[in-house]
């Protein structure tokens, strides 16, 4: 039995409600969920049912009277050693959450839910890879500028946007009606973005507001990494801010997931609706146009279309802002071919994926100029999680190449990482920018 | 006592009540496992879009087989679910009388009941005649007027055959080549169940593979008691999703799509 297995599978199994037996119990194998997942591509064994049926084996061992008393027979069964954790890694790990099994199930089941739940009991005995690991750690310490080197690259774009306003930052005032909240992974992936949402908070005469310093690196890391309580920390000090500050509206420019965890997710971990609402980019920037507030200079610029994260999308329900925003915006709008909006195909790299492969965790230690050192077992897990994750992501590629897009708008950063490496890797000339980036030059104030 | 005897006046109350428990047990467990928790503030949408949303979340697995997975289409939501075992289990005339026995108001569907074979399916309203009987109407002339010729008990029957049997075929790769892990055992008990209830209902109706009396009742006891083996199963088996699962994950999909605004 591996060390602290039983422990760790009592914790999670404990949270389970009606909704998550639901999830565990009504699975009848069909495989319709089966097409529509985007790790399906790197082999049947991680269709969503399959990655789910990992977390179904425990559950029926701890929960049911027949996994109790007939064990495998019945699908019940426990880990038991470093071959199974190494497959339970796999499956963990070969999931973005991005809800699309859940909205084509024929039994509204959530496979991705499970695979979490997989991460939080490998979580417990040791097995999260360790760039995730790493970056929990950063968004648990005090501060996240956690060395002199990331305190710079951050003083680098608050000094940036300070040049384009003009005038200092409206940094932690009390008071204000919008609080700016921007992530460390943005400081990382897409840097312009903090600039450009804070030059349109400028150029609109918002009253506003934003941390002097990121509140987490992607909060919560802990979802990601399957722990409860550091999501618990990372929502407290969310909360804490925004109660400090007085504020009324949180707005994110991320629209992955520290948009919907937010927005829709922390009611639930914490048990308590926040005192301010969550608004994304999108959302604010649609009301502006819509209130008038805004125009939008419409150009030719060859063919744009939106790309809808998953998390912004299907799992937050923003799907017609942004388009009212980009259609304003050029004469040459098409929507992506595979579906759109509830039935948006995924990025392919959310949810930590991205950045457990080689080039994410050189990203990473060339941000913090920190090395990270992978575990034995993340050598036999990283290079196949590689090609897996190149497959997931060309099947986007393909998509935006199907229509010849020139420029993939969207509003989530880790879908601009994944959609501009894709492009890299499979050698395609179109660019993915965030809508705030996009917008910037374009819009107006009336 | 024969097989019939047996199923038909000894496993019945067993097997109601093994459901009744069953169905109890497991929905209790729902019931216990209920959380309530914060809720998020909902999106605001229209109540149209929400019964759009409601009608859209029971649909949509449908259509996203007919998109992408069509052969489990064609086998297991058409054959044999649409064609195959909800028609024949709820409207074949001897079932429709079978339910009336039991639940006196079942009797309502009378009229839409399914005749049995497609040798009777020519007498209907197309037919050029009507058969002479002692009822105010002829007794094979359906609401289901030409469509009769496909809407019968062998017609439909077959189909969930073949279905079936396409779906157990099918998981024998899955289970032993792709070594798929959601393919379990039970699924096969499950559709090898289905497939005993199948052939010999098929073969009680038409008097196979004998027509004495005792041969038939074998038949026809060996289709009632498969038949009441899954019923008591049904709670504790994928089956459930017939009766819970399937409403109850649609229902809450739906809410959940209200909730987030879609
Ligand atoms: S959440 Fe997305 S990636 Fe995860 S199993 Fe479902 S479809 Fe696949
Ligand atoms: S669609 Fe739903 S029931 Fe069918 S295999 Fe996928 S998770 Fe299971």
């Amino acid at each position: 039995m591996i060390e602290g297995i039983e422990k760790a599978i009592d914790i999670v199994l404990s949270d389970i409600d009606s909704v998550t037996l639901h999830f565990l119990e009504s699975c009848v194998s069909c495989g319709i969920c089966a097409p529509f997942c985007p790790y399906t591509v790197a082999g049947p064994i991680y269709e969503p049912a399959d990655k789910a049926e990992e977390m179904r084996y425990i559950y029926r061992k701890r929960m049911t009277i027949a996994g109790k008393v007939l064990g495998p027979l019945v699908g019940a069964k426990y880990p038991k050693d470093e071959e199974d954790l190494d497959r339970m890694v796999n499956m963990a790990y070969r999931c973005v959450n991005c809800r699309y099994c859940y909205q084509t199930c024929a039994f509204g089941i959530y496979s991705g839910k499970l695979v979490i739940m997989l991460r939080r009991i490998l979580d417990k005995v040791g097995r999260t890879p360790s760039t995730l690991k790493y970056l929990q750690s950063i968004e648990l310490s005090d501060s996240v500028l956690i060395n002199d080197r990331v305190r710079e690259r951050w003083e680098g774009i608050l000094e940036e946007a300070k040049k384009a306003i003009g005038k200092d930052l409206p940094l932690d005032r009390e008071g204000a009606d919008v609080v700016y909240l921007p992530w460390l992974a943005e400081a990382m992936l897409t840097p312009e973005v903090i600039v450009s949402t804070i030059k349109i908070l400028d150029m609109v005469g918002e009253n506003w507001t934003m941390p002097s310093e990121p509140l987490g690196f992607e909060p919560p890391m802990g979802v990601i990494v399957g722990d409860r309580e550091s999501e618990r920390k990372v929502f407290r000090r969310i909360n804490s801010y925004m109660a400090k500050v007085g504020g009324k509206r949180a707005l994110i420019s991320h629209g992955g997931t520290p948009y919907m965890e937010m927005r829709f997710e922390m009611p639930f971990v914490m048990n308590e609706r926040p005192p301010y609402d969550v608004v994304h980019v999108t959302e604010y920037l649609a009301e502006l146009y819509e209130g008038g507030r805004i125009k939008i200079r419409r150009e030719e610029n060859g063919k744009v279309t939106w790309h809808d994260p998953c998390k912004l999308a299907r799992g937050s329900g923003v799907v017609e802002q942004p388009r009212i925003l980009v259609k304003a915006s050029t004469t040459d709008y098409e929507d992506l071919p595979r579906g759109t909006g509830m039935y948006s195909h995924c990025c392919g790299g959310g949810t930590g994926i991205a950045l457990i492969t080689c080039d994410g965790r050189k990203l990473i230690e060339e941000f913090t100029g920190e090395k990270i050192e992978p575990a034995e077992w993340e050598k036999r897990f990283c290079p196949p999680l590689e090609e897996d994750y190149k497959k997931a992501i060309k099947q986007k590629i393909d998509e935006i190449s199907e229509i010849n897009a020139n420029i993939v708008v969207t509003g989530c950063s880790t879908c601009i990482y994944n959609i501009n490496k894709g492009a890299t890797i499979y050698e395609r000339d179109f660019q993915a920018v965030h809508i705030v980036q996009y917008l910037l030059d374009k819009i107006e104030v009336t | 006592m024969g097989l019939y005897e047996f199923a038909v006046y000894d496993m019945f109350v067993p097997t109601i009540a093994i459901f009744a428990f069953g169905i109890v047990y497991r929905l209790s467990r729902y019931v216990f496992l209920y959380k309530r928790t914060a809720q998020p503030v909902w999106r605001r949408t229209s109540i149209f879009r929400k019964i759009y949303l409601l009608i859209d979340a029971f649909l949509h697995a449908i259509v996203g087989a007919i998109k992408r997975s069509k052969v489990t289409f064609v086998s297991g939501i058409f054959l044999l679910h649409f064609f195959g075992v909800i028609p024949v289990l709820f409207l074949l005339s001897h079932h429709v009388a079978w339910w009336s026995y039991y639940f006196p108001p079942y009797g309502i569907l009378k009229p839409l009941a399914i005749p049995t074979s497609a040798t009777s399916s020519t007498l209907t309203v197309t037919a050029p005649f009507t058969p002479v009987t002692g009822m105010s109407y002829s007794f094979v002339n359906t609401v289901w007027g030409p469509l009769t010729v496909i809407l019968n008990g062998d017609v439909l029957a077959i189909l969930a055959i073949i279905g079936t049997t396409f779906k157990l075929l099918e998981k024998i790769p899955g289970k032993f080549k792709e070594k798929l892990a959601r393919v379990r055992l039970g699924d096969f008990v499950a559709l090898l169940l289905l497939l005993a209830i199948l052939i010999s209902g098929y073969m009680a109706t038409h008097h196979l593979p004998s027509g004495d009396i005792e041969t038939y009742k074998f038949m026809l006891g060996l289709h009632i008691f498969t038949a009441e083996i899954l019923v008591l199963l049904l709670p504790f088996t994928k089956f459930f999703h017939f009766v819970f699962s399937f409403w109850y994950g649609k229902l809450h999909e739906a809410y959940d799509l209200w909730r987030r605004g879609l």
